[in-house]
């Protein structure tokens, strides 16, 4: 009886012990890497993923214009203008809704948030106008 | 001539849409904030893309050149 009593004891001792291990090592394993995780503020996120697409589009828009110069250059001007501006004004524009995010981030004001959006708001124009100088190009 | 140029340029186009599109279905599928790494990665690719070929413009943005006496355009 005292026998199986101890058993029984060890027996759930164990079991506790292979529940709990899994779950304290998991959040030890969180805990110790929580400093670069990032939050989900949907103010942030959707910042992040305009400036993001924003560089891809207008990156690609003007690969695309470079790779083709001459004959754009002659056969459509208006496309070639629209990269040239963008050559010219984007790349300041991005670095400072990069930089807005990175003070937004580190402040959470709403200060700060009014002008991540307001950067934000310029420079996913731009993406804009690059999409619509592609589809130009695109267009038999 | 002229429609094998365009034919060209028609391709590369496409070519260079179908990877830019393929890297917005990339950033879409992203969920959550960039960590501080991945925003400072974020920016220093940008950086380096503006010293690329392809972001310099023809000819800089420059003044006339002054008159004589450098009080105005020539």
């Amino acid at each position: 009886m005292k026998k199986t009593r101890s058993f029984s004891l060890v027996f759930v001792m164990l079991l506790a012990l292979v529940v709990a291990l899994p779950l304290g090592g998991c959040s030890w394993f969180t805990s110790s890497t929580a400093t670069t995780q990032p939050s989900g503020d949907i103010v942030v996120v959707s910042a992040e993923k305009s400036l993001e697409a924003a560089f891809t589009v207008i990156d690609g828009f003007l690969l695309a214009e470079h790779q083709n110069r001459d004959y754009i250059k002659s056969k459509l001007p208006a496309v070639h203008a629209t990269a040239e501006q963008l050559r010219r004004e984007s790349p300041a524009m991005l670095r400072e809704a990069g930089d807005a995010i990175a003070a937004y981030k580190a402040a959470r004001a709403e200060i700060q948030r009014d002008a991540m959006e307001s950067k934000l708001a310029s420079v996913s124009q731009m993406a804009a106008q690059a999409r619509t100088a592609l589809a130009t190009i695109n267009k038999p | 001539m002229q429609i094998i140029s365009l034919i060209l340029a028609i391709l590369s186009v496409v070519e260079q849409s179908a990877t830019t599109v393929d890297k917005l279905i990339e950033i879409g599928r992203r969920s959550g904030e960039l960590t501080d790494d991945q925003l400072a990665d974020l920016r220093a690719r940008m950086a380096s893309a503006f010293a690329a070929p392809h972001w310099r413009p023809d000819s800089p943005a420059t003044l006339p050149p002054l008159n004589d006496s450098g009080t105005g355009p020539a």
